[in-house]
């Protein structure tokens, strides 16, 4: 995680054994035992194997895969051919697609600070001091828990005509609500609510135990030295947890640019195609009209927008994350 | 010497987890003459064990043993073309009637099999016939076929005065949405999903995007006049507003919040156990066409990949026989595609009439043709369908929404 000490000198590599290094920290030199810098045991590789074999067969092979398969027209059955780059031509000429990204873009505008407020404020209202605050963080965490299809099929009964929204606003106002999930102007709302509702949790957490460790000595400097609520989050606590919360806006921010399942079982893009997202569009694409090169070539721009938001991030957190 | 050892264990284990994660989902086993893998939706475990008593019968028939490969409907179709695209597809494959024609190319006609064994196909329903057949050509023996109906609460509309007789009109049925308003209930629950809409359309005014011929007309001038009617119907509170969910037609009509809704004959027997009203049955009303309804219906083809067609076309004989169908019927499944085996399943269905109305819509139906692209067309609807449906559009501009995407 973001809040780790920055790592030490060891070297990262393991190209093999600097020569004539003793190769384990045997008695060396008449000191004490000791391990020398640079030395590699097999103990490392053999712990991290798994997780690279995964990495390599489960994530690098299938990109590169897509990247071959995005130059090609590729359809689930029948002959393929190659394209180069008319994937990539078709889908930035086309109005559905702009549009997709456009949706894609609203939905994380609205998402991502919406959660982070949100978790950062019950974080920050889940202090030590409030009676039961683990009963509240669970009740606050099972949203996320929750199988997330079982969550969007609930909303969709809350959102329907006839739904409880709507019956609550007819027998105590005596008026409809609208139909959310139906109508343009509220459709994207309404997935960003549920989502958000689905989300906050898992952010909160990590705000949550980041504030806890934030040292009681520096808090009760400042409020001798007569600093308010309002001044003590914002100046001491806020840049304390700043790594913490720099890493959950940016897995946050990756996340809701893969936003799939809160639109596709609420709305199925509807209607039209104002709740459309990305991943959507590849789902469409790939496995409903089978064009696999044009879902790749969709999935490719995908990533490249992920990477140079990450990377956006990374640049600019010099500026307001504050490592111990 | 002990750090490789390390190293290759590490390697060799993850790698044996790697492999054993992916080939537990994919074991099928390798098909032969007397073995053959059969794809099918499958909707829990009564519907597994009515369908393994069809694949038991092959195998008592002296013919293949016969391995069903299930899948739920929503995904079947996603499943089915990943599994024709690999080196081991199923043999026997389950179709639909409007999707035949997507798979044209991974099927084999069945004509020469037919001649070659002498089938006698009469003994099925004519109809149920042409659902499978695509441009002359016959991929599939229908094992269940039906016209498209009209469900409706009984209940209900006993307390606004109103029987539905089977082959009513658009006139009559705006006329019985009235009283339903005036008892405070809607008549119809509307519907985005592909063939109820285009059924409902068809009825109405004999619009349709597909024609008969199976090309596309998503512009089709009726189509949209006939979204804009069902909308109509939602204007003056006949009618619940559209959702992008193929269930909420079927969810509204069940709790009650809908008077009637559109559905095939395979639906009956099960909708009949899950609604706590009397359920009835009649006809889609007709506005001033007699176009009357689409019929359609599932069956079992063979896929091209398959290297012992023989068997399977042996296999899928037994499969459609009268004898397995008559057991299938009594079990309240679908409407039997052989017109000797539907007696058992009206007495099964056991709803007063029901054979008037379905003699009645079989008079009228035309088979729904398959089109390449209808998934696209399927997903489209969901998507601009209820804003027409609901007003927030008309008909045209959902419909040129709809073709601007379409055959790209």
């Amino acid at each position: 995680m973001a809040t780790s000490t920055p790592q030490s000198t060891r070297p990262t590599t393991t190209g093999g054994r600097p020569s004539g290094a003793p190769r384990k920290g045997g008695p060396a030199h008449g000191g004490r035992p000791r391990r020398r810098e640079g030395t590699s045991s097999g103990w490392g590789w053999g712990f991290s194997a798994p997780h690279l074999i995964g990495l390599a067969v489960f994530t690098a092979l299938p990109i590169i895969m897509t990247v071959t398969v995005s130059l090609f027209d590729w359809p689930m059955l029948g002959d393929r051919s190659f394209v180069g780059l008319a994937n990539y031509t078709r889908l930035l000429g086309d109005p559905i697609f702009r549009e997709v990204i456009r949706n894609t873009a609203v939905f994380t505008l609205l998402y991502v600070p919406l959660n982070l407020v949100v978790s950062l404020g019950l974080a920050a209202w889940l202090t030590p001091r409030i009676r039961h605050r683990h009963v509240f963080r669970v009740i606050f965490f099972i949203p996320t828990v929750t199988p997330i299809v079982a969550n969007a099929v609930v909303w969709r009964f809350l959102y329907q005509p006839d739904g409880l929204i709507d019956a609550t606003t007819q027998t105590v106002a005596g008026v409809s609500a609208p139909n959310f999930l139906a109508d343009d102007r509220f459709a994207m709302l309404a997935v960003v609510a549920m989502s958000v509702w689905q989300g906050f949790g898992y952010n909160m957490l990590i705000f949550s135990a980041a504030l806890d460790s934030v040292p009681e000595s520096q808090l009760e400097a400042a409020q001798l030295d007569g600093a308010g609520a309002w001044t003590l989050f914002w100046k001491i606590k806020f840049p304390m947890i700043s790594p913490s919360v720099f890493f959950a806006t940016t897995m946050t921010l990756i996340t809701s640019f893969q936003v799939f399942i809160q639109p596709f079982i609420l709305t199925k893009g509807g209607p039209g195609s104002s709740t459309l997202t990305l991943v959507q569009y590849i789902y469409n694409e790939g496995f409903q009209y089978q064009q696999l090169g044009l879902a790749s070539a969709a999935a490719w721009i995908l990533f490249v927008i992920i990477l140079g938001l990450t990377a956006a991030q990374f640049a600019g957190q010099k500026k307001w994350v504050h490592y111990e | 010497m002990k750090n490789r050892t390390v190293r290759l264990a590490a390697v060799a284990s993850a790698a044996v987890l790697a492999l054993s994660a992916c080939s537990s989902g994919s074991s099928a086993s390798s098909q032969s003459a007397d073995d053959l893998t059969w794809a099918m939706w499958i909707s829990g475990t009564a519907d597994q064990n009515a369908w393994q008593e069809v694949a038991d019968a092959v195998s008592d028939d002296g013919g293949p043993t016969v391995t069903i490969q299930g899948a739920p409907f929503t995904d079947y179709w996603t499943k089915l073309r990943t599994q024709l695209s690999s080196s081991d597809a199923p043999c026997i494959v389950t179709v639909q009637s409007l999707r035949a024609a997507n798979y044209t190319d991974q099927l084999i006609p069945l004509d020469d099999l037919v001649k070659e064994d002498g089938v006698d196909l009469s003994g099925f329903d004519t109809t149920a016939l042409d659902g499978m057949t695509v441009d002359g050509k016959l991929y599939a023996l229908p094992y269940d076929t039906g016209p498209l109906l009209m469900f409706y609460n009984k209940d209900m509309f006993k307390a606004a005065g109103v029987t539905p007789e089977p082959g009513w009109t658009v006139d009559d049925f705006e006329a019985a949405a009235a009283k339903l308003k005036a008892n405070g209930d809607k008549i119809l629950a509307t519907s985005d999903e592909d063939l109820n809409l285009e059924s409902l359309i068809l009825a109405y005014n004999g619009g349709r995007v597909i024609t008969e011929d199976g090309d596309l007309d998503a512009t089709n001038a009726k189509f949209a006049e006939g979204l804009d009617w069902i909308n109509s119907l939602v204007e003056k509170g006949y009618a619940t507003q559209a959702q992008a969910d193929s269930t909420a037609d079927d969810t509204a009509f069940v709790n009650g919040q809908a008077g009637t809704y559109i559905d095939g004959p395979w639906s009956i027997i099960n909708q009949k156990g899950v609604v706590d009203f009397d359920l009835g049955v009649t006809t889609i009303p007709v506005g001033d066409s007699d176009a009357g309804t689409f019929s359609a219906g599932s069956g079992f083809g063979i896929s091209s990949q398959c290297k012992y067609p023989e068997q399977a076309f042996e296999a899928i004989q037994t499969m459609t026989s009268e004898q397995v169908l008559t057991s299938l019927a009594e079990e309240g499944r679908a409407l039997p595609s052989r017109t000797k085996a539907q007696s058992a399943w009206f007495e099964t269905a056991g709803i007063d009439g029901l054979d008037n109305v379905l003699k009645t819509a079989l008079s009228t139906s035309v088979p729904l043709p398959g089109n390449a692209d209808s998934d696209q067309l399927s997903q489209l609807f969901a998507q601009y369908a209820p804003p027409a449906i609901n007003g927030q559009q008309t008909g045209e501009e959902a419909m040129s929404a709809i073709a601007s995407q379409l055959g790209s």
